[in-house]
């Protein structure tokens, strides 16, 4: 819960619901990657925390079949430039939460 | 009813959200009422509390234990028990603060805002989610009914005690007899749901019943991830792929000299059902009469039964929504999300579900504050699909509105059929991977 | 698929999943290992790195074995004769400790003894990651008596470079990975080490400790 009030207060103090389509955006991927990015013990990974250019980097890289990948190529391949960006910044300041 | 600071005080010990200015809400709590506690639902409730923490909001569902569909095939093979499908409300209770009901929603008063139910309690809301899921319209295979899919021929499509039955159907079905399993029109619930499940049976008669043989009969002349099942199936189980889908095949496939333990028979080859002969144990279709020992039809459906009896539905049973906020296009302040809404390119499933809910939860944030929703949302839809338990594929794709329909971001949305071994297996790893956190997402 | 362990029992919603046990090998002994490690095929370096692409290894741990995301295990330098017993051990099922073993079993279970001993031949032959110059703290070069707490560097070497008694180098991992090894080691979910060694050593050790050892062996120049 105290990930949620962080998320919330950071909401809060930009303006309100600014950059929300980059939230939309990244919500899409917490089916698999949890809810604000955390998943406790799992095969698949958190996102939360990821520094924004490791994030593009790996977008990219799962573009290009750099990064060999399952379903995250064609995702990547799905999201333009700058949608991959404002979801790296939005994960970026996400808190990690305690990792299990 | 509690003044606001009676509420906050009390909310706070359960959930630090709560203690947060409520921004530019009125003191009066804005209340949302949602019926269905299922995947759309839960998820529409848990991130409208994340995003405006002071609206009140309330499930209505009849069941107090939530069986996932997702993953529900499992249980004919005893990967799973049914046991571990179940999901509660407790953490939507107690860590997001939302009211669960247990009870049926049984009027409409749309003018008044007001939902009736079976307990004979009223809610009133300012915005109403109706997430019903589907309903199986058994009559529309002639000689079938819901009677005797609880008995004799199990759909076991909304998992419960059908899937059980069908489970102790295959279970007990004799050596070397025949499973047939009657696929369904478009559009329906979980669009590779079918032929995953021929799969997994074959699998499991592979070691337990290695005669035994498992035919889909279909309307349809192709499936979601089509190519990708009948390359598996060939790889697995012998089957023999149609020249017709023999383009990109990757080079090892064979011709198998024997018939092998699945079969696909598609709408042009007279896979077509026309009725189901209960005492017969036979299902007639447009190319003949095909005799079995267990019978599984997956019946052609229609939006929950609530939708229709709040007039959201139109002719062919599904509603139309508005793409941005979900509302109903026939009765205003009323929403509906998941398999009972037209979402255009989103295929009926669990993941298009939760991501539809959390768009229409962010809309829903802004309408009861007097604002406007973000008018370019974006959505998601990954299946994972199985056809055997350590080969996985997907499909997956983004979405965005173009032209006021929900249409598919250009890229590819499936498994390569070239995948390499040890994608197919990680596919099989994130499946799996998938329901616990998918499950989390949607409910905890 | 009998090998996969899904311990989605630990969900805070009581969803359940499938749960079946891993099917565990016997404990390792000095001998029974040495004997397993002796008797590999002789490992292929050049093979192995296209292994390490073909079977996506790389997509983790890097196609030079540094991972592209600090949330997964560097490999580069490991020494060869642990990255075997690492294969070995999630193909039987003896490293199960939580679901993200679930990966590598999958992945182990497509390899032979030749493939395993060439993936770690390619490791061995990449450029370890080496330790900063930094304060080094007193549990890595004096451990701790009181507390029956040997010296890290006794096994691990003083920069971690390992292959003392045929332990793994730690030098370079990052904090997460490690931090994640001495907390699995310490609550027992990790019990696929020789004698139990690790499981005593990190029992003895507190959380700061634990995070403090990480930040140690993770720094790199």
């Amino acid at each position: 819960m105290k990930k949620v009030m962080i998320l919330s207060a950071l909401l809060l103090s930009s303006s309100a619901f600014a950059d929300e389509r980059a939230e939309i955006m990244a919500n899409n991927c917490a089916g698999c990657h949890g809810t604000d990015g955390i998943v406790e013990n799992s095969a698949l990974i958190s996102i939360a925390g990821l520094k924004a250019d490791v994030f593009i980097q790996t977008m990219q890289d799962f573009r290009n079949n750099e990064r060999a990948s399952t379903i995250m190529r064609n995702v990547a391949l799905a999201l333009s430039d700058d949608e991959i960006a404002a979801m790296a910044k939005y994960f970026e300041a996400l808190p990690t939460g305690e990792e299990k | 009813m509690i003044s606001r600071r009676e509420f906050l005080s009390l909310a706070a010990a359960f959930s630090a959200t709560a203690v947060l200015p409520a921004g530019s809400f009125a003191a009066n709590k804005a209340k949302v009422v949602v019926i269905g506690g299922g995947v759309g639902g839960a998820t529409f409730a848990k991130y409208l509390r994340r995003k405006a923490p002071d609206v009140d909001v309330t499930i209505i569902e009849q069941n107090p234990i939530y069986i996932r569909p997702y993953g529900s095939s499992e249980v004919l093979t005893g990967h799973v028990n049914m046991s571990d499908l179940e999901v509660n409300y407790d953490v939507l209770r107690n860590q997001y603060g939302i009211k669960v009901a247990i009870d049926r929603a049984i009027g409409l008063d749309a003018d008044r805002k007001i939902i009736k139910t079976a307990s004979g309690t009223d809610y009133a809301y300012d915005r109403l989610v109706v997430s019903p899921g589907i309903e199986l319209n058994y009559e529309r295979v002639e000689g079938y009914s819901k009677e005797l899919a609880e008995t004799k021929a199990p759909s076991g499509w909304i998992p419960g005690s059908q899937t059980s039955l069908l489970r102790d159907q295959i279970k007990t079905m004799r050596q070397g007899g025949t499973m047939l399993i009657v696929a369904p029109p478009n559009p329906y619930r979980c669009p590779p749901g079918p032929y995953e499940r021929g799969a997994l049976i074959a699998e499991w008669m592979q070691k337990h019943n290695p005669t035994g043989k498992v035919i889909i009969t279909d309307p349809k002349d192709k499936f979601t991830a089509g190519n990708n099942f009948l390359l598996g199936w060939n790889r697995l189980y012998g089957y023999n792929i149609p020249m017709e889908f023999m383009d990109d095949m990757p080079d090892d496939v064979v011709e198998h000299s024997t018939p092998g333990m699945i079969d696909w028979i598609p709408g042009k080859d007279g896979g077509t059902p026309l009725t189901f002969d209960a005492a017969n144990m036979s299902v007639k279709t447009e190319g003949g009469n095909i005799k079995a020992d267990v019978i599984n039809i997956v019946p052609p459906m229609k939006a929950g039964k609530i939708a229709q009896q709040f007039g959201l539905t139109n002719e062919q049973g599904w509603c139309p929504v508005n793409r941005v906020t979900f509302e109903s296009q026939k009765i205003a302040n009323v929403h509906v999300l998941g398999d009972a809404s037209i979402a255009d390119a989103m295929p009926k499933s669990g993941f298009a579900a939760n991501t539809q809910a959390k768009v229409a939860a962010y809309a829903i944030a802004h309408l009861l504050a007097g604002d406007t929703p973000e008018q370019s949302p974006a959505f998601e839809n990954t299946c994972y699909a199985l056809a055997g338990s350590d080969y996985g594929f997907f499909v997956s794709a983004v979405y965005e509105l173009r032209d006021g329909k929900i249409s598919k971001k250009e890229a590819p949305g499936l498994q390569d059929l070239k995948a390499t071994e040890a994608q197919r297996r990680l596919s099989a790893v994130y499946q799996q991977a998938w329901m616990k956190s998918f499950t989390e997402d949607c409910f905890a | 698929m009998k090998k996969l362990i899904l311990s989605g029992l630990l969900l805070v919603a009581t969803t359940s999943f499938a749960s079946e046990q891993a099917t565990q090998t016997t404990d390792w002994t000095s001998s029974s290992l040495r004997q397993a490690v002796s008797t590999r095929p002789a490992g292929d370096a050049i093979r192995g790195a296209k292994l390490n692409e073909s079977l996506m290894c790389s997509s983790c741990h890097g196609k030079e074995g540094l991972p592209p995301t600090h949330r997964w295990p560097a490999v580069a330098g490991q020494l060869e004769s642990y990255t075997y017993k690492m294969l070995l051990d999630y193909q039987s099922g003896a490293r199960s400790e939580d679901n993200r073993a679930n990966i590598m079993t999958a992945v182990a279970d497509l390899m032979s003894e030749q493939d395993m001993s060439d993936i770690a031949a390619y490791y061995a032959s990449l450029p370890a990651p080496t330790l900063a110059q930094q304060p080094v703290p007193a549990l890595v070069t004096e451990g701790d008596k009181d507390r029956l707490i040997t010296a890290c560097a006794s096994c691990h070497g003083l920069s971690g470079q390992g292959g003392i008694k045929g332990t793994p180098a730690i030098a370079g991992q990052t904090a997460e990975t490690l931090k994640r090894a001495l907390q699995m080691y310490r609550s027992g979910n990790r019990d696929s080490d020789l004698y139990s060694v690790m499981r005593q050593a990190s029992q003895r050790l507190t959380s700061s400790e634990i995070d403090s050892l990480a930040n140690y062996y993770s720094g790199t120049n």
